[in-house]
């Protein structure tokens, strides 16, 4: 394993900000894959996958378990500084680093990180990226391909496959999606992939070796780790207009009935808006349709007006 | 009469509530039947007040920016002490994101998102994309709306308007009546695609982007100008028959023309160039210190002759930190 600094920043009154990498076989391989983590400072787990990554890719090398034919960078933490102080985006001005792609060297400063940031990974044969959502809530883990247009949709569709997860998601992207690195790694010619778990500020261990595995696997499948890790289940694949969303329409106590993953029949309960003045139920959430809940509403309240569930509806 | 474009039920005993006071000159009000201090959904005639002439003056989407909120006060004192001189609807929307400025929080508390990247919205999307679509629906239509954005509390700038180069044709001539110190007209980026003002602009509601001041303060010589600047433009639409002041042409500047100066060094920015006036080329703009070692880490000199339009407020900087835009140079 070689450490690599990518990225370095004199900040004020705090150390210099560093980007590290970790990085597995020839620096001059034909096929490389990039795996980047927390570009948030809340993206705790999606740092603890990757590090779990590493620390499997590490044993892998020990025991000869890599090829040697691909080149695997990994970063498990790109916005340290913002993790450092529990802040999710920039501690300055508050501005997202994966807003900023494809970056500018001699700009802002969230601009010269991405530009440091994607100075080292652009061209990469294979991008992924573990991130996190907007709307605060557990999802099942997935992986999701954006359509750009810049890169082959089939190839794409197919390489997604084989991460094994059970569901991979088409995403039309909106405008503020040009200046993600997903987006920026497909016009550059990377296969670009972004990783969902259920959690993102709290570890959770089981979608964690989950997540981790099913990087493995793909890892696997583009010829750079020898052993598969069995597959726990064939990947159906979404667009995302095909989620069925379930909105609120009054506010209070959110008491779930499902999990994440439940099998749902329509019109079963998913859950109870209660009065936050006396329990009283001011609205029951049932299912639209037959399926999987797919996404959850996480804090213990909700607004009206909320997507409080996505259904991926049965075949 | 003050209306509600969106409400969305919060957990304890509350509301989010965008609100517009809507106000509806003395004849038109009497011709469609509206009763002073009555909604506009009573009036006898509705129809009257669908083809009236409207405009729309929004402003508090970004929760640290307050500069509008001085102008949407001037602008509905003079209106609702004139309205035998108003000709028309003139919607003014305070507060777009209420929640943001009652915290002091630029996005939308409880989502981290910037609400001027979510439009056009979607109203069976999230609260968010929900409250966006109302606001464009109650919007479409008017004559012309102007968005009013202060600065952020980093930099302090003149009083201007952006314009999106694919829009400028239209708007440049209404952008020299409100009474701005320049127009800025930007090149086109795909993700300003989701701001208010495309999204109106590409509806074919006419929308101008002002930027003035500071985050969280007002500068009230400039939002004075700008409140007049709202008055000359409903005059133009021949919504106003009252006074207002004029303040001159503003400066047309494309991108080729701005000079952006980042800082390299990290510290503390002192100034030495005063904000709003002309610089030379060369002219020390500022200097970046070190407070722990008392040294000097970053002269920063000004690298063409020109308007110091923007000059940073807030003084800690990184590297990368944006310390002044002049216009000017080639």
């Amino acid at each position: 394993m070689e450490t690599l600094r990518l990225f370095e920043l004199d900040t004020p009154y705090r150390e210099r900000m560093t980007i590290e990498a970790y990085a597995f076989g020839p620096a001059d391989a034909a096929t490389s894959v990039a795996v980047v983590g927390a570009m948030r400072g809340n993206e705790v787990q999606q740092t603890y996958i990757c590090a779990s990554v590493v620390k499997h890719l590490q044993e892998m090398e020990r025991d000869g378990a890599l090829t040697g034919d691909v080149r695997v960078t990994v970063i498990p933490a790109v916005n340290s500084f913002s993790m450092n102080i529990a802040h999710r985006f920039w501690p300055m001005d508050n501005t997202d680093v994966n807003r900023m792609f494809p970056g500018y060297d001699q700009g802002e400063t969230t601009q010269r990180i991405a530009a440091g940031l994607f100075r080292a990974i652009e061209g990469c044969t294979y991008g992924i990226q573990l991130c996190s959502f907007y709307l605060p809530g557990e999802f099942e883990p997935h992986v999701r391909v954006t359509d750009t247009g810049a890169i082959d949709l089939a190839r794409s569709w197919e390489l997604a496959k084989l991460f094994r997860f059970p569901y991979a998601v088409l995403k039309e992207p909106a405008p503020f999606d040009t200046t993600t690195l997903n987006y920026n790694w497909q016009v550059w010619n990377t296969y670009a992939f972004s990783l969902y778990s259920p959690k993102t500020e709290s570890i959770d261990e089981e979608s964690a070796t989950f997540v981790a595995d099913c990087i493995v696997r793909f890892l696997h499948g583009v010829g750079a780790v020898r052993d598969d890790v069995p597959p726990r289940c064939d990947t159906r694949l979404l667009r995302e207009s095909d989620l069925v969303n379930v909105r609120t329409t009054r506010a209070g106590f959110f008491k779930r009935a499902v999990y994440v993953a439940s099998k749902v029949r329509r019109g079963d309960v998913l859950a109870e808006i209660l009065s936050t003045q006396d329990c009283s139920v001011l609205e029951t959430l049932a299912s639209p349709c037959d399926g999987t809940v797919f996404f959850r509403h996480g804090p213990a309240m909700v607004n009206g007006d909320t997507i409080a569930f996505k259904i991926a509806p049965e075949k | 009469m003050v209306e509600t474009v969106f409400s969305a039920e919060l957990p304890v005993r509350e509301h989010l509530l965008v609100q517009k006071n809507r106000i509806i000159g003395a004849d038109l009000a009497r011709e469609a039947g509206v009763a002073p201090g009555a909604p506009s959904a009573s009036a006898a005639r509705p129809e009257l007040l669908e083809a009236a002439p409207r405009m729309a003056v929004v402003t508090g989407i970004h929760g640290d920016e307050l500069e509008g909120q001085h102008v949407a006060f001037e602008l509905a004192r003079i209106l609702r002490a004139h309205l035998d001189q108003v000709h028309g609807i003139i919607d003014i929307y305070p507060a777009i994101n209420p929640l943001g400025i009652n915290s002091i929080e630029r996005g939308v508390p409880g989502y981290d998102l910037d609400l001027n990247r979510v439009f056009p919205g979607d109203a069976a999307g999230s609260l968010t994309e929900a409250l966006a679509a109302a606001v464009i629906d109650d919007i479409k239509g008017a004559q012309v709306c102007v968005d009013i954005h202060a600065s952020n509390i980093f930099l302090r700038e003149m009083p201007q308007v952006r314009i999106n180069e694919e829009s400028a044709e239209e708007l440049l001539p209404l952008s020299h009546l409100i009474n701005i110190d320049f127009v800025w007209v930007h090149a086109s980026a795909t993700v300003l695609a989701s701001t208010l003002a495309y999204s109106l602009n590409s509806i074919g509601t006419k929308t101008l982007v002002v930027e003035t001041g500071v985050g969280m303060r007002i500068t009230p010589h400039e939002t004075a100008r700008l409140t007049h600047g709202m008055l000359r433009l409903a005059n133009h639409f021949g919504i106003w028959s009252g006074e207002f002041g004029r303040y001159g042409m503003p400066i047309v500047s494309g991108d080729h023309r701005v000079s952006f100066l980042n800082a390299n060094a990290a510290g503390v920015f002192l100034p030495r160039a005063a904000h709003g006036k002309r610089v030379g080329k060369g002219e020390l703009i500022g200097v970046i210190v070190d407070p722990l070692e008392g040294v000097v880490r970053e002269e920063v000199r000004c690298p063409v002759n020109g308007l110091l339009f923007t000059l940073r407020e807030y003084p800690v900087v990184y590297p990368g930190s944006l310390l002044a835009r002049v216009l000017g140079g080639e």
